[in-house]
């Protein structure tokens, strides 16, 4: 059988890298006595997939990973059996069984961030997203694998507000993510500096979840006020 | 108090999980209800500390008492050390975040001379004074313990109470006696629990004795200053493996770390006695533990921790007696869970390399031979009961099993060495490549690519060869060309490794040191030496400076050879094994004469009578 999961990362262990996440995940479910199917051939690996990687530093409470299990488990017992046999800091937040194939790092198209941030002159946070959003194209460097380019993130900043908690910045923001047009929180941080001429630094990010649009065949960017749904949506399941 | 660790500092150094803490197993107690604080500290990096068993076992023992709480404490890499002198936050333990400085014990695992510039370095980042001698009652005491501490001497200044031997007994025992110091309610005195726990069987309080010295710089006398300390102090010992408490929910780290498995051992002690491995005297006699006990251990550790890999250890694996029954069982459990079986230190024949194709189905891993010397002549000088006929064997018989990586281990600049026996491990390589030849193409493992690895000699106190003097830096590197030209001329697609001679210089200046290095130390650590055993920080010239500064001739301790009759800067330490064992042993060796293992005929070297009895052999 298959089951789709959503887990979250607390503070404790937003400094562990993806591979570590991993591991933990292996190792996780060997003590909580569920078998996890195998691949086959010269180097079995378990069959894990994760919806994304989490960023170093990063805090979450919508990350997602598919597993296929040899056996029969209910959902309930899986969600109970894994938070007992996962360290404090990580935890599995809701389960369903999975009944269609879909490659989970496929269907992922944005993320829901919260990101604190401060700058040394804390402006009006109103204007950094205003500029943000009235901009048209936002220009930043992004590192790749292959080098460095010069990308435009406006077309995937979908959603923007903000508001002032003393001298710190909250940016609630829904951005590109998955395979294709991924921002990162720091990257997306780096635009608005660029955008309202304030260097911001982030102090914390959260990633609250993440999302698949429905329209997969659309190649319009999605612009704001679309309605978007989460992997553990039943018509993706 | 904790310490605070800001967001910015832990983004900013490598792997910050080191400093984390939090994984799965580790102890959580409320320190406010624990009698005894001890921080369990390891002088080197996190993935270096956590994959040590005398760590783990200890950490497990201590933290069974509820009076008790053992905390971990690893060196800060490099970039967070520098975080924290910058922001003056001092040394902290892993489960807590507090400050090392109010513990009560602070305890340190000496497994590599080569580490003790990073105890001191430790301490120093605690905010705890250095010198034994400057520290209060407002200070944690500060032991040592593990296999340096047979020579404690160079680190006398620095250490409170050195603990001889194996520690899961005795450390109890300290912890005790501190309890009932902490809660006497008269004037507590620092040296008044130091001289008491002096008498605890297998503890060292070296400010107690007094070390006087010849004019040559040798040792006259060791002797106690204080009547109720013993003159001779005597390794401790568990009797009984099986029933020793062995931790089965052992620390799961995050990240990764070099041996990141469980390790299942087998037993302590070896039967071979091999005359240049200080391991195989001081942890004499040997004892097993039996199957029964070892399965279940194993398959606690598994369903506690949820390890993929799971490895047995000891000093030479396939001398244990029921090595065969115990892997049948073993292979089992493992393929049932989907762990995997690593087996190092495992002679080549036909047994094991059937065994290693059973348990590792996945890769083929590399397989390691350690001939350590070129010649049979040499063997036979180190005791080292192989021959050619066997390794050629046993690489034939990998070869043919399908196994093409090959790691050679030597070490050069052993007693008597000349350059034939250099030449020699070249002939053994080309033999080794000869066989591989002969096999027909369509039979052997593609890319056979022989490493060979040869470390420097570093003769260690305890052994058959602790008088004698070391190779100088420029014999050895005379070896190692002439060894680097001889391998290329068998064929270019050796690998060859070798030890940097000038670090074995220094570790065998530490190994068989004196209180007088203390001094030395120190100044070495306030020119900056710090993870000497890395090579991206090892300064040489620092600790050359820091000898002449303090008039010390480094050659004196490495590259004398010393007289049977001189007293030793460790005669006061009795690891089990008689001086007069080893001199035998060690004019055994000059005369090329091997010496039987323990098993097939007692040697008398002194243990069975120092546990009362027959070794359990």
């Amino acid at each position: 059988m298959e089951i789709r999961f959503r887990f979250g990362r607390g503070e404790e262990l937003k400094f562990i890298s993806h591979l570590d996440i991993l591991r933990l995940f292996e190792r996780a479910f060997k003590r909580a006595g569920i078998q996890v199917a195998h691949s086959e051939g010269f180097n079995p690996r378990p069959r894990i997939v994760f919806a994304q990687p989490m960023p170093l530093g990063l805090t979450s409470e919508g990350e997602f990973a598919d597993v296929e299990l040899d056996g029969y488990i209910d959902t309930a017992g899986f969600i109970q059996r894994m938070n007992s046999s996962l360290p404090a800091g990580i935890n599995v937040i809701e389960a369903k069984v999975k009944n269609r194939k879909s490659n989970l790092m496929g269907i992922i198209d944005a993320a829901h961030y919260r990101i604190s941030v401060k700058a040394v002159n804390m402006p009006d946070i109103g204007y950094a997203v205003s500029s943000t959003v009235n901009s048209s194209e936002i220009y930043v460097i992004k590192k790749t694998k292959s080098g460095e380019k010069e990308v435009d993130i406006r077309p995937f900043i979908y959603e923007l507000s903000a508001e002032k908690d003393g001298h710190t910045g909250i940016f609630n923001v829904i951005l590109g993510a998955g395979q294709d047009n991924n921002i990162r929180p720091e990257l997306f941080i780096e635009g608005v500096s660029k955008a309202s001429n304030t260097p911001f630094s982030i102090l914390a990010m959260h990633r609250i979840m993440l999302y698949c649009s429905k329209k997969k065949a659309d190649p319009a960017p999605l612009t704001a006020g679309k309605v978007w749904i989460t992997p553990m949506d039943d018509s993706l399941l | 108090m904790k310490v605070t660790l800001y967001d910015s500092m832990l983004m900013s150094v490598e792997k910050p999980a080191r400093y984390t803490g939090g994984e799965w197993n580790m102890a959580v107690k409320n320190p406010e209800k624990a009698d005894v604080r001890f921080a369990f500290c390891f002088p080197d990096i996190y993935e270096v500390g956590m994959s040590h068993l005398g760590m783990k076992i200890l950490y497990h023992v201590l933290n069974r008492r509820d009076d008790t709480y053992c905390e971990r404490v690893f060196a800060p890499w490099v970039d967070m050390e520098r975080l924290m002198r910058e922001k003056g936050i001092p040394l902290f333990a892993l489960e807590t975040k507090e400050p090392v400085k109010n513990f009560d014990i602070v305890g340190f695992t000496l497994q590599y001379e080569m580490s003790y510039t990073n105890v001191l370095n430790m301490l120093d980042l605690a905010g705890i004074p250095l010198l034994s001698e400057e520290r209060d009652n407002s200070h944690p005491f500060v032991c040592a313990g593990g296999p340096c501490a047979c020579n404690p001497e160079p680190l006398a200044d620095f250490i409170d109470f050195f603990v001889i031997g194996e520690g899961e007994e005795v450390i109890l025992e300290i912890i005790d006696l501190y309890k009932e110091w902490k809660n006497s309610d008269t004037n507590r005195n620092r040296m008044g629990f130091l001289e008491k726990v002096s008498s605890v069987d297998g503890v060292y309080v070296p400010s107690l004795y007094k070390v006087s010295y010849n004019d040559d710089f040798t040792v006259s006398e060791i002797k106690p200053r204080f009547a109720g300390a013993p003159e001779i102090i005597r390794k401790r010992i568990i009797k009984n493996l099986n029933e020793a408490d062995f931790p089965e929910e052992i620390i799961v780290p995050f990240i990764g770390t070099v041996h990141d498995r469980i390790m299942l051992e087998l037993f302590r002690g070896c039967i071979r006695g091999c005359r240049f491995c200080q391991a195989g005297f001081i942890y004499r006699p040997v004892r097993e533990k039996n199957p029964e006990t070892l399965y279940k251990q194993a398959e606690g550790s598994i369903n506690k921790t949820g390890y993929e890999e799971i490895s047995l250890v000891s000093l030479s694996t396939s001398d244990y007696s029921s090595l065969k029954e115990f892997t049948d069982d073993l292979i089992k459990l493992t393929e049932q869970k989907k762990v995997n079986l690593s087996l190092p230190s495992l002679r080549v024949d036909n047994f094991s390399l059937d065994l290693m194709k059973k348990a590792q189905k996945v890769r083929k891993s590399g397989l390691t031979f350690a001939p350590e010397a070129g010649t049979q002549r040499l063997r036979n000088v180190i005791n080292k009961g192989i021959t050619e006929e066997d390794i050629v064997k046993s690489a034939e018989l990998a070869f043919n099993g399908g196994w093409s990586s090959i790691k050679l281990y030597f070490m050069i600049g052993l007693p008597t060495e000349t350059m034939d026996d250099i030449e020699g491990i070249a002939q053994l390589l080309q033999k080794i490549m000869d066989v591989y030849k002969k096999i027909p193409k369509d039979k052997r493992p593609k890319g056979f690519q022989p490493t060979v690895s040869a470390a420097c000699f570093v003769p260690k106190p305890f052994t058959p060869f602790q008088w004698f003097g070391q190779d100088t830096q420029k014999m050895l590197f005379e070896k190692q060309d002439f060894l680097r030209k001889k391998l290329r001329e068998v064929s270019k697609s050796i690998i060859f490794n070798w030890h940097d001679a000038r670090l074995s210089f220094l570790e065998a200046v530490l190994a068989r040191g004196d209180r007088r290095l203390g001094k030395v130390l120190l100044n070495a650590w306030r020119k900056g030496c710090r993870f000497d055993g890395w090579n991206e920080h090892f300064d040489y010239d620092s600790w050359m400076k820091a000898f002449s500064e303090e008039n010390i001739d480094p050659s004196f301790y490495a590259n004398r050879t010393r007289e049977f009759s001189e007293k030793l800067p460790w005669d006061h330490i009795d690891m089990g094994v008689s001086k007069k064992f080893l001199e035998r042993e060690c004019k055994r060796a000059y005369e090329e004469k091997v010496t039987t293992n323990c098993r097939t005929r007692c040697s008398n070297c002194g243990i069975n009578s120092f546990i009362g009895g027959i070794c359990g052999i």
